[in-house]
């Protein structure tokens, strides 16, 4: 996705609103007609996004992987503290890194819920978490709104 | 319209040919086409003329895996005998060759349906908040639904929570199951959000029918009074507060304090209770709350899957890809985030 697709896109978006859909006389298919100019629209703003919100998510994950692991590194006492994190939780976020998409991020949730969500690690760990899909969550509102 | 004809020749008894009349396909739901028409024919008495509603069910539809029209028949069937306002439903026929899908015919209440996520509509919600009528009627037939003794009534066959979180659990359940089959990526704040209302599941104090989606634009009206409870698709035996939070959500109101719509707060606190002797818990609907935007997020997935998959060409469903992000984000607010 480029720039110039964003640019195709609405201006595509914009032909099918402004001067196929209305000249469709079958209500449903004039209906149909809106509704894909609205997907066009959607679509180009997906193009618009793409490489800045790719970029804050990689960043997101690496920032949320380096906080994980340092929660982590002090959930226990040394010299083993990791230890005291169970195994699923801990492979969830060292799979996290290595795919550094947001999508990875499920996986750890489920473990943490798994551990205990009210726990001492547990539960500042879910709040860290909770910042970074915030912020996700927004940008993908950008294209979706 | 010939095999709806002949179809109906046989069961209304009609010595001659059935004239279908005014038949039209109305817009409404997602799950099954609604069309209405007259049928007119002569018994040997005398000519007979009475309005029906046709659902289909065309198999490509959204939530065809809860939505089937059998058990909505026979759910008609059960509430026949009872004080909820409901279509009286005639004839099942699973065979699609008969109609050219599987079909109910119901008798076609008097009234109207106006969509409240439109302008008019929700005019005309105003408008009959302020005639004060609609609300009491429309808060009562609630109570009538959750008043069902649903057990004498051979509603069982819904299926019956146990004890405990089992309600809440099972829906959880269930609605993962459409995620599932949906195809549509996932994301975190779902898994976030599937965790937390599994370990924060309510034990359900007492069963009753639930509607599972009642709301305006799911009642028929006649003359300010709800006149038929439609869109029989999510029905269980479950918690009550779960239709009660449906009725509270700010999901089903815009720009009103009106719950609804239609109903002042007070009113429909005052009333509910006092009809059902079931007292509101908040912190219930709260949680329930939470459980239909998972629902709401699961429903958009399955739309949108259909559409990725070629099972359905209607762009509406292309389109909620995108509605699927507004509920996690709604679900996010909700959570804290």
């Amino acid at each position: 996705m480029t720039a110039d697709d964003h640019e195709l896109l609405s201006r595509l978006a914009d032909t099918v609103r402004s001067q196929i859909a209305p000249a469709v006389d079958d209500e449903y298919a004039r209906t149909q007609a809106f509704m894909a100019a609205v997907i066009l629209q959607r679509l180009a703003k997906q193009a618009q996004f793409f490489d800045e919100h790719r970029a804050a998510e990689f960043s997101d994950v690496a920032a949320l992987t380096d906080q994980l692991d340092a929660a982590f590194a002090a959930a226990g006492p040394a010299p083993d503290a990791q230890a005291h994190v169970p195994a699923d939780v801990r492979d969830a976020v060292a799979r996290m890194r290595r795919l550094s998409s947001i999508a990875a991020v499920s996986e750890v949730l489920e473990a943490l819920y798994r551990w205990g969500p009210d726990g001492p690690v547990a539960a500042p760990a879910l709040d860290t978490i909770r910042q970074v899909l915030r912020r996700d969550i927004d940008r993908r509102m950008e294209i979706a709104r | 319209m010939g095999a709806l004809s002949d179809y109906l020749r046989e069961r209304l008894g009609a010595s001659g040919s059935v004239d279908i009349q005014n038949a039209e396909r109305i817009a409404v739901g997602w799950s099954h086409e609604t069309w209405l028409f007259a049928a007119v024919w002569s018994d040997g008495v005398g000519e007979q003329r009475q309005a029906f509603c046709l659902r289909r069910d065309p198999g490509n539809a959204l939530l065809r895996q809860e939505s089937d029209l059998g058990e909505q028949f026979r759910v008609l069937l059960c509430l026949e005998p009872t004080d909820v306002p409901a279509p009286r439903a005639f004839w099942y026929e699973p065979d699609p060759e008969a109609l050219g899908a599987p079909a109910i015919v119901m008798e076609r209440v008097p009234g109207e349906c106006p969509s409240p996520w439109r302008r008019a509509g929700r005019e005309y919600y105003a408008a009959a908040a302020e005639r004060g009528v609609l609300p009491a009627s429309f808060t009562d037939a609630l109570a009538a639904v959750h008043n069902v003794d649903w057990q004498a009534a051979g509603l069982d066959f819904l299926g019956v929570p146990g004890t405990g979180s089992d309600f809440a659990l099972g829906e959880i359940a269930k609605w993962e199951a459409l995620i599932d089959d949906s195809g549509h990526p996932g994301h975190p704040i779902l898994a976030d959000l599937i965790g937390w209302l599994r370990h924060h599941a309510p034990a359900t104090e007492q069963l009753t029918l639930v509607h599972g989606a009642y709301r305006t634009g799911n009642v028929l009206i006649h003359e300010d009074q709800v006149s038929a409870v439609l869109d029989w698709e999510l029905q269980v035996i479950g918690d009550p507060m779960y239709d009660v939070a449906y009725v509270l959500t700010e999901l089903n109101r815009e720009g009103t304090e009106l719950l609804s719509n239609v109903v002042p707060r007070d009113l429909f606190f005052e009333r509910y209770q006092q009809a059902t002797g079931i007292e509101i818990d908040e912190q219930r609907c709260a949680y329930y709350q939470l459980l239909y935007a998972m629902r709401s997020a699961a429903f958009w997935m399955s739309a949108a899957g259909l559409y990725a998959d070629g099972a359905n060409s209607d762009l509406r469903l292309a389109r909620t890809h995108w509605s699927v992000t507004v509920a996690l984000e709604r679900a996010a607010t909700e959570l804290g985030y």
